[in-house]
This record gives C-alpha cells, structure tokens and sequence, in this order.
C-alpha cells in the first residue's frame, strides 16, 4: 500500500494557525481551558493527517474514450475509477487541468463513496470555452480525511488528444443565389433558376422542409443518410472563404473577441455548405508558412477546415494582402464570403475590382470596436450598423454588413 | 442563485448554513457568556436562530437585501465598539464583543468564501474564550467540537476542490463515509485526551498575555444569570456593594438564628452510631487556597473512653507569633466564602493566625489557636460571608536546633498522652504495639497506625451495633465493630497514638473538599463533614492524619473527565500528610520571610522542585531586623510578581512552560517504553500480535459459515424451481435465475461491475466457454420473461432448469 505524504488544505492551514496559535497561548495562559483548545486542534490535525495519509492508495483512474467538440457546447471526459483494496473509499475529487474550460485551467469532479473492488464511471460533462488541439495528460485524483482537513493527491499519467473546434450554429438555409444573373456562367453555360431546370445537378444532404419527392431513396440508403437531389439552379458552384487573420486588429478578450466570431462564422459557413454541392476554397493566413489554402468540394475539405480553423492563431496578414496573393481564385459567378477584421482603402478597392469582374463579394466586417473586453461596454455597442452597401457603378455590388452580437444567420442573410 | 444548480444542492447548502449558525451562536457563548456585556451577549446568541432562517425568505434572495444586511451589523458592531470604548472596558472585551456582532456579516450568504469566514470568527471566538476559564466553557466544548466535525464532514468535498470550480456536489453522508468518519473521531478524542495531559494546566506566577479572571461563574444555571446582570450594575453603582440576590442560606433566612448542628464544640462528639456527617449535598462554603488541608472547626484533646472534649486547658492557649516562631513556618493564605451556616466556627486550616473579614469587624470574633468563631455578641452576617485567613504550617525540613520550638504551648506533651485510665484494655496496647513494632521514627509510626486503619477496617455511616455503655470506643471499633464512620476511625487513630507515645487529638471539621479547576476554588459540601486526628510529630509540628478509609473521603477535581487529567493535587495529601506535601511546603518560595539575596533567590526559583535544598539554604541565613527584612521581602515580591510589562513574566510563563511540557512528553514516553517493556506491555503487544491470526481465522470460519448458508440456499432453490417446474414455468424461470446468481457469486464470480446482464453472461466465457453459453440461455429466458410479452411455458422452464443444473456441476467441477 502506497502512502501519499498530505498537505493541509485552506481550512487546514487555519486550523494549524489555530492549533499554534492556542498553544502558544497556553504555554503563556495556561489554564484548563486554553490547554482543551489547544489539545483540540492538535488533536483534530494528527488524527486527520493519519487518515488523510491512505486516503488515495487503492484506486485507479482510467480514460474512457470520448469524441471531440465545439465551442460553445459541453463534451463527455467520462473516466473510469476503480476501488482495487479490500475496504470502501471516501469520496475523492478527480481533477485535470484542462485550459479550454475555464481561465485558472483545473476542473474539479467528485466521485462518491466506493465499495470493495467497486468501479464507477464519472461522466464530466464540461463546457468548452476555447477553441483548439489540446493534449491531455495528467489526471490527479484528490483523497483526504474524512473532514477535509488534509488532502493527498495522486497522479496519473494518462494521454490523450483532443480538439474543440470553433463554435458554430446550424443555419437552415443562406441565399447563395447571385443577384445578377446573366453573371452566372458554369463552363460556358449559364445556368438556370433554382426548381426550375430539369437537370439533376448533384446530391445534397436533405434540408428541413425540402420535398419527400426530391429525395433520392438509393443515394440515401447508400450513404445510410438522406439525401435529395439537386437541380440545376441558379447556384453557386464556387465559394470562396476569405478569413481575415491579422493580429493587429483582434479585440482584447481573449475568448470573445472579433477574430473568434469571424472564425465562427466561417465554421458555421463551412458546415452549412458541407451539405451543399459546391467547392469550397477556404483561404486564410497563418504564422509560419505564409497562408493556408484549402480547396474541395464543400463534403471533403468541410472537415479539414474545421480542423484548421480549431487551431488558427492570429499573424500578421492583412484581408488586402491574403486578396492579393490569391488573386486568381476568385473566378466569375463564384461567391466570396471575405470575413474581415479591418477596413482598409485598398481592401475595398480590391473587392470592388472583384466585384466587377463578377465575383460576388459579400463582405462581413467585425471591427474589434464593437467586441470590448468589458461586458456593459459590449451591450451598448451592440446591435445592427449597415454601413450601407457602396457602388463602384450601377453594376457592381458589394454589400457589407458590420454587426456584432447579433444571430450568425440573420447575418449571413443579411449579406444575400 | 449562490451559483447552486440544483434542489439537492440547496437543500444542502441551507443545512451547512444552519449549523454554521449554530456552531456561532455556541462560539459566542464560549467567549462572551459571564464575561460580556450580558445583554450584547443574550441578544448576538439569539440572533443565530434568524439568520439561519433569513436565506429561506424570497424577499431576503435579493441581492440589494443581502448586502444592506451585511453593512448593518458591521456600522452595528463599530458603534457599540464606540460606546464601549468610552466606558473605559478592558480592550480585547469591547473588540470580541464587536467581532461577534460584526460576524454575523458573513451569515446572510450561501457562499463557501462567506462561511469560511463565518467559520474564522467562529474559532477566533473560540480561541479567545479559552483564555478565560468558565464552567460553560468547557460543557460547550464536546458539542462545539462535534458540530465542528459534523460541517467538515459534510462540506469535506468543497474543501478538496478548488475555490474557483463549481460545487462538486454533496457526496458526503454515504453509508460508507461513516465508517471512515467515526473512527477518526475516536482517534481525534484519544489524541486530544494524550496532549491534554502533556499539557501545563496552571501557572500561578505569570498573567500571561492577559490577567485572566478567575473569579468568574460562568454557568448555565439560571440563578447565576442574575449574578451576571448584577455585576454589570454593581460596576456602575457608587456604593460598589456587592449583593448576592436570589441566594437564601438553606435552612434559615439570613436574619435568623444559626440552626443547631451537631459539631458545635462545646457540645464535643461521642461515639454513640449517630453518625459524624451530615448527609446532605448542599454547599457549604468554598475556599481559595493554593495548598490542600483539612478544614479545621474544633479540636478535643480529653477522651473519656466514649466521648471526646475540649478541655478548659487548651481553650485558654494563645500562639504568640514573633518572629523567632514565625520563621518556623508556611503562610498559607485562605480565602472563605461561606453559603450555608453549618455553626458559628469560621473554618480555616490550622493553626489560624490571621483573620479578616470584609464587611464584619474581627471585634466580633473568637479567634483561637485552633479555631475561629462567630463571637455571641456580634450579628449574623449576610450571605455569601467571605473572610480571610492566615495559617500557619510548620517547615517540613526544619533543622533540628530549630524543630523544637514548634511545640509553643503552655501544656505539655503529656497533656496530648493522657488516657482513661482502667477504660483502654491491654489488647489495645498491644495492638497499638505490634502495628509500631520496628517503626524507625515517631512519623513512621504515626504512618503505620494510620495506615493499618484504614486499610483493616471498612467505613460505614451506619454502625451494626452501638457503643455499649461500659466499653471503650477505640477497643470497641477494632475488636468488635470492624468498621464505623469518620469519628471512630478518628478516635482509634488518636488512641493508638496515645498509646504509641505519640500526642494527639482529635479534630472535626470538613476535609478538603472538590477543587474546580475552572474557578481554582475548593468546593466543600456537606457530605465532606469530617474528623480526623492530629499527631504532634517532632520536628514537624501537629500534622494531620486521617485514618479513614480513603475511598470514604471524597475529594473529587471537576470538571468531571477533564479533572482526572488535570489533577494540581494529586494523591500526594493522601499518602503523605497535607501538610508535609510537596504543593504545600514550597508556598514558602512565595511567600518569604527571611531577608535573602540575589543568589540565593535565583537558586531559590531554580530549584522550586528540589524544595528540601532549598529550604535548606534558606535556613543558612541569619534574618536581620524588621525594616532590613521589610525592605528585603517587598524587593523579593517587586522582582518576583511586580514586573510592570506583562511581556517579562509572559515569557518566563512561557519558557518555563515549554520546559514543563517538554518534560511530561519525556516522562510520558519513559512511561510508555517501561510499559512496553514490562510484563504488561509485552503481553499487550503479544496480544495485539495475536490478534490478527485470530481474526484471519475468524473470517475464514464466517466466509466458511457464509458458504455453506448459500450453498444450502441454492439447493433450496433448486428443490424450489422443480417443484415449480411444471404448475408454475415463469417462477421455475425466476427460482433458476436466482440459483445461478447465487452460485456464481458463490464460485467467486459475481456482477462487481455492474455490468448488462447479457455482457455479464458473455464475461464469463474466460472461466469457460459452456459456464457462459448455459448462463446466458437463462439469461436470455428471463429477460424474454421479464421484458418481452411473449408467454414462457414448461419448454423454457425446463430449459432453465436444465441450463442451471449444468452450471452447478461446470461449477462444482472446477471447486468452486
């Protein structure tokens, strides 16, 4: 049998200022009564410091696997403890430091009373506050006296990865329809208006209040999920998600701040096009090599991007830099969905150059004005400011919409 | 709301909180009770009730509620703190007074940090209210320290979690912490009791960091409530009287006449079965007094053979001190407070040479060597009646150019000798011979006469037979009565001394009586009526010797429990005399009247326990003249106890203490290491070696009784299932599964894991692979059974029965 070497806890630390305290006391006054104080808290702290001593030994902690998670949301850390002596365990507390919960990274859970030989699994159920790939490693368990006066603590070593990705809503529907039709082109061929063609376009996950007759039965008990078809429309092949990364221009708060939004929208972005027929190239800067570029149909790089957008960290490119460098992907009739930070004049002339050229630009700006550290100052600067939309000439259209605090989908739809 | 999530939560958190109230209201009462203002104190006790009850109020659940009331009693506490401060109230009074009102600041939340530091002022209370000893101090410790327990151990799992997280949730309170609780508990009480008892419990030459006041009550009882009230007007009253109200002498009122009591001297006693004591349970009076004697009412030197008397000879003897005699000599200090009239003798130790009274003038007085009295002319004074005595008890080392002059009375030796002549019978003589026989000394004589009495003889009040006429008291009680009360073993004592050659006399009175530890008093009751015998010793002056059996003489230290540990006195006053004991011969450390130096009084200071040497240096000096000795004597008392600063005897207290229980830890380990390695000890530890081979055997016995009681059980079963085979399919189906239970937790393989009942079966394939195919056909038959609508008839009954029958022999085959 192991035995864990105690520290006194918060109460214990007073009680043994107290027990010195009155001992002291009582070797100065010393009278009947000041000796039962003092013999008292001496008394309560050998007593718990022999229980508190074997408090641990006897138990294991193992890892039950889990799945990964999203901001914003809880996850399940189940872990298995296991009562391996001959007699039953107090209660113990298992803790692990776990940085995307909480600021002082440790999060606590009690595991009641075991029997002999008895196992219990402990689902923590933890909310994820920060975004990103975390390797967890060490997992304390946290045994004492019977009255908390001494506590022990045991290690264990126990690995695992996991990932929290940004947070993001399900959005029932975005208008990737284009406004200017007669820009439309798919290989030449201008496509037709959504419903209204005869051609089926492609498989798409099945949607809230499409049509029973639309679904496709083999493609769905193929993929065992429902899908419905696609016609030809009036939609987008091509979605462009340009993510402004530029660190100079991130709010103060370390968890709710501009940046974290714009990365949200593009993860709720990314999820709602998953289950649409298009590509996706999803452009963003980043601290080593220069840029990240990633590019598929909507179903395959979904996940990629997530994973990516977990772990994006601030640098220093610029909106008008990452257009630049990567001029040639915005094509005619593609959609570009620029998430920005800043608002800078050669940023919006670029746009506008893109924008005549026939990329749609829908273009949302998080200045991180509207995103204080200080929550009173964040309810007055919230709520809609369209700056309005500006006209290159009558054709061009670039609709910019600067908001914060409000719904991601009303936004999104404010930008269509 | 206070960042609880659920109903279990706050139902628990409202129950922490009731005792936290409580455990506050206790720890006020610990510091202030009969110490604070009275009415400051009733009124924050009774305060605990409404603040536990606040946070149930949805009023009270706002949070501009709550904070109004949390600045309330601090603005509260700093204005009496004020108004206190201007009465000119001793300091650290007033501040605990206001701690305790502005305490409860912290009361009208749920939050852990708030009642943390509810808990703080709580044990800062309870540490300051240690320092000034009061019986409801320590009736309120054991609950103090219970309800302690108790709070800890339900709030056991905040304090393992941090403060940041979120309340982990109420795990304690499970069966299965109880058993880890009570046994800490009991090793908490052992270890307590062991350093209790290392620990020094008086110091009577230091005020420590505060002069504590001994002088206080400190009870529960009702009556002395008043008494509190009354303290806190006298102090403002001009007249500064003091009046003892609701207090009525038992007997008589105060303004009667004294009751007639059997101890009156001049009735004298006899030895006629009536018995020597009242038997009552009142109190008598109590007494402040650093030594423990005898309380001496009225002495009889002339015996007749049935009766004793005061003789017109020693009545009319003075003791004239001067200084020659009075170096000879310990001043013991008394002070009396008499609450019951038991006769007009104002008790003391003898031989009183000093009395005084507070409010009765000594005109009034008899005083006498061997006594004090109310004189016929004066008034009966009020009650409580306190007075002030000075007696004088011979050194114990005195050299012998000096002992002699302990005998200062006109009467001779042989005054104390005399016997009635043809009334002592010659078996008397030679009994009082053959107990002398070969006694070294006149003391050791005086020892082996006392110590045959009260070790031949059994005590009772109430004597088989009484006195014949024609016989002798003495002879009468050794050869006929074998036993008798206090008065016979006194009489025989003295007439055995006599004999010996040894003067004596015969002295009622009460003896010793209860020390309370708390207030430093002895407590004399009406049961501890006595009579004993004075032996005039040469060379140590008239000592007492008590020969009754000591069982009879009660002599208890309260309180009860804490009093056994504590014990200033010990046996030693049994054993020796109690005057020639320890405790009493070194009062003439303190109480010096020799003209000494420096280095004679450090050496004196130093060697307080080695009293004889000391004593004996003392005596190498030649005193000098009155003013030289005055002048000595009070620099003596300024160094020793004049010091202005508290800090210097404060730390000499704490230094000498230290060493004081630095040294009973040693001594307790020696005692431990002797008993370890003596006959006890080795058999203690050969025991506890023994014991765990015992009870490996005895657990093997009950795991084998347990055994055979589910074997029979499954067999039971088996019998049950086939006679249900046939009339009853679904109770064959269930009997069958509770048999393979059965036998599976009897083979060692039970469902520890509180697995599904199918991956239970299926876990079984690692015994055998037919154990777990047989095991989970039955399985699956009574979940069929149990959770499906399909009906089992005698197909699946047999199927069952059959299945299980072959997992008893799988199972019989592989031992289990």
């Amino acid at each position: 049998m192991r035995l864990f070497i105690p520290a006194p806890t918060a109460r214990g630390w007073i009680l043994v200022f107290l027990a010195l305290a009155s001992f002291a006391v009582t070797m100065v006054n010393a009278n009947p009564s000041t000796a039962l104080v003092a013999a008292l808290f001496a008394g309560a702290l050998g007593a718990s410091f022999i229980f508190a001593v074997t408090s641990v030994s006897g138990l294991r902690v193992f890892r039950e696997p889990s799945d990964d998670g999203c901001c914003g949301s809880r996850m399940a850390l189940p872990l298995l403890v296991r009562n391996i002596a001959w007699r039953p365990r107090q209660s113990v507390i298992v803790r692990e430091r776990m940085p995307f919960v909480s600021q002082d990274a440790y999060t606590d859970f009690a595991v009641g009373p075991l029997a002999a030989n008895e196992e219990r699994r402990v689902e923590r159920s933890v909310p994820l506050h920060r975004r990103g790939t975390y390797m967890l490693n060490e997992v304390w368990l946290v045994g004492g006296d019977s009255m908390g006066i001494f506590k022990a603590s045991r290690k264990f070593e126990l690995p695992t990865e996991l990932v929290i990705y940004p947070a993001s809503v399900r959005i029932s529907q975005i208008p990737l329809d284009l406004r200017d039709h007669s820009r439309v082109f798919h290989n030449g061929r201008p496509l037709g208006v959504s419903g209204q063609g005869q051609e089926i376009f492609g498989l798409r996950d099945y949607r809230t209040g499409d049509p029973f007759r639309l679904i496709h039965w083999k493609a769905s008990a193929r993929r065992r999920k429902i899908v419905t078809k696609e016609f030809e429309a009036n939609a987008v092949s091509s979605i462009v998600i340009l993510l402004d990364s530029e660190a100079r221009a991130v709010g103060e708060d370390a968890l709710d701040n501009n940046f974290e939004f714009i990365i949200s929208l593009a993860a709720t972005l990314a999820g709602h096009l998953a289950g649409v027929y298009c590509n996706i190239t999803f452009i963003s800067g980043s601290c080593g090599d220069g840029g990240m570029y990633l590019s598929g149909t909507a179903y395959s790089v979904c996940r990629r991007i997530q994973r990516e957008l977990a772990d994006i960290n601030a640098c220093g490119t610029c909106v008008a830099d990452l257009l630049e460098a990567n001029y040639h992907v915005f094509q005619p009739g593609s959609l570009l969905y620029c998430l920005s930070m800043t608002c800078s004049d050669r940023e919006s002339r670029m746009l506008g150059e893109l924008a005549d050229r026939g990329v749609e630009v829908r273009s949302i700006y998080a200045p991180k004005r509207l995103f204080p550290s200080d929550a009173e100052a964040r309810l007055k600067a919230g709520g809609l400011d369209t700056e309005g939309s500006f006209f290159l000439d009558n054709t061009n259209l670039v609709s910019r919409v600067v908001f914060s605090g409000m719904d991601m989908e009303d936004a999104l739809a404010c930008t269509g | 709301m206070y960042g609880l999530s659920s109903r279990p939560e706050y139902a628990r958190a409202i129950l922490l909180h009731m005792l936290y109230c409580l455990m506050y209201s206790l720890s006020i009462m610990a510091a202030l009770w009969f110490h604070g203002d009275p009415v400051v104190t009733l009124v924050a006790v009774s305060l605990a009730l409404p603040v536990a009850l606040l946070p149930l109020l949805k009023f009270f659940r706002r949070e501009i509620t709550r904070s109004t009331m949390q600045i309330v009693f601090p603005v509260a506490a700093g204005a009496w703190l004020i108004h206190r401060f201007s009465e000119r109230i001793p300091s650290d009074r007033f501040l605990i007074e206001s701690l305790a009102l502005a305490g409860y600041a912290f009361g009208f939340t749920l939050y852990k940090k708030d009642r943390g530091f509810f808990m703080l002022v709580c044990a800062v209370m309870l540490v300051y209210g240690g320092v000034y000893p009061r019986g409801i101090f320590i009736m309120l410790m054991p609950f103090m320290a219970l309800l302690g327990a108790m709070i800890f151990y339900l709030s056991r799992t905040d304090a393992l979690s941090r403060w940041s997280q979120e309340n982990p949730g109420n795990i304690g309170g499970s069966r299965y912490s109880w058993c880890y609780l009570l046994p800490q508990l009991l090793l908490m009480f052992v270890f307590t009791v062991g350093l209790y008892a290392l620990l020094p419990g008086e110091d009577a030459t230091s005020h420590g960091f505060v002069a504590s006041d001994f002088t206080s009550k400190g009870n529960l009882d009702p009556s002395g409530l008043s008494d509190w009230f009354e303290t806190s007007r006298v102090i403002s009253d001009p007249t500064g009287r003091r009046q003892a109200s609701g207090q009525n002498p038992s007997a008589v009122s105060e303004h009667s006449q004294m009751p007639v009591s059997a101890l009156t001297a001049e009735k004298g006693f006899s030895l006629d079965g009536s018995g020597s004591s009242t038997p009552g349970d009142e109190l008598v009076f109590k007494v402040r007094c650093d030594s423990k004697l005898y309380w001496l009412a009225a002495l009889y030197d002339e015996y007749n053979g049935d009766s004793w008397k005061t003789s017109g000879e020693i009545k009319g003897q003075v003791f004239e001190s001067s200084w020659d005699t009075q170096k000879l000599y310990i001043f013991i200090r008394q002070e009396f407070e008499i609450r019951k009239w038991m006769s007009k003798s104002l008790f003391c130790a003898f031989m009183p040479s000093f009395c005084t009274a507070n409010n009765y003038p000594f005109k009034f007085m008899d005083q006498s060597f061997h006594g004090i009295r109310l004189g016929d002319k004066g008034f009966v004074p009020n009650l409580p009646f306190i007075y002030h005595v000075v007696s004088l008890v011979p050194f114990s080392g005195l050299p012998a150019t000096d002992s002699g002059q302990l005998w200062w009375e006109s009467l001779d030796r042989g005054h104390y000798l005399k016997l009635p002549e043809g009334r002592i019978s010659s078996r008397l003589h030679d009994k009082a011979a053959e107990v002398t026989a070969g006694a070294a000394s006149d003391m050791d004589k005086a020892v082996r006469i006392r110590d045959y009495l009260r070790s031949s003889f059994s005590y009772t009040l109430t004597p088989e037979k009484r006195l014949p006429p024609d016989a002798e008291g003495a002879d009468f009680m050794i050869f006929e009565l074998r036993s008798g009360h206090c008065e016979y073993f006194a009489c025989a004592m003295a007439v055995l001394a006599r004999l010996a050659g040894l003067p004596s006399r015969v002295a009622t009175g009460f003896s010793p009586g209860n020390f309370n530890l708390i207030s430093r008093e002895f407590e004399v009751y009406e049961y501890h009526a006595h009579a004993w015998t004075q032996i005039f010793i040469e060379g140590k002056g008239w000592l007492t010797f008590d020969a009754t059996p000591q069982s009879a003489v009660p002599s208890r230290t309260t309180p009860r429990g804490i009093g056994m540990l504590k014990d200033p006195f010990g046996d030693e006053w049994r054993i020796r005399t109690p005057e020639t004991a320890q405790r009493t011969q070194r009062q003439a450390s303190l109480y010096l009247t020799r003209s000494l130096d420096n280095n004679l009084l450090e050496h004196v200071r130093n060697s307080q326990n080695n009293h004889s040497s000391a004593m004996d240096s003392l005596l190498t000096k030649i005193p000098a003249d009155g003013l030289e000795l005055k002048n000595t004597v009070l620099g003596i008392r300024e160094k020793m106890l004049g010091d202005k600063s508290a800090l210097g005897p404060a730390v000499n207290s704490f230094k000498r203490n230290m060493k004081a229980f630095f040294a009973a830890i040693t001594s307790a380990l020696k005692r431990l290491f002797r008993f370890l390695t003596g006959m006890e000890g080795v058999a203690l530890l050969l025991a506890a070696a023994a014991a765990y081979p015992v009870y490996i055997i005895a657990r093997s016995f009950a795991d084998a009784a347990r055994r055979t009681v589910s074997r029979r059980r499954c067999e039971n079963l088996f019998d049950d299932a086939i006679s249900h085979l046939k009339s009853s399919p679904e109770e064959c189906v269930k009997v069958c599964y509770s048999a393979i239970r059965n036998m599976l937790e009897l083979a060692g393989y039970p469902n520890s894991r509180k697995m599904e009942l199918f991956d239970y079966g299926a876990s079984l394939s690692k015994v055998s692979m037919q154990l777990s195919k047989n095991t989970l056909a039955v399985f699956h038959i009574y979940s069929r059974m149990s959770y499906s609508t399909s009906n089992i008839d005698t197909t699946d009954s047999e199927e069952a029965l059959q299945r299980a029958l072959l997992v008893r022999s799988e199972l019989d085959n592989t031992g289990k």
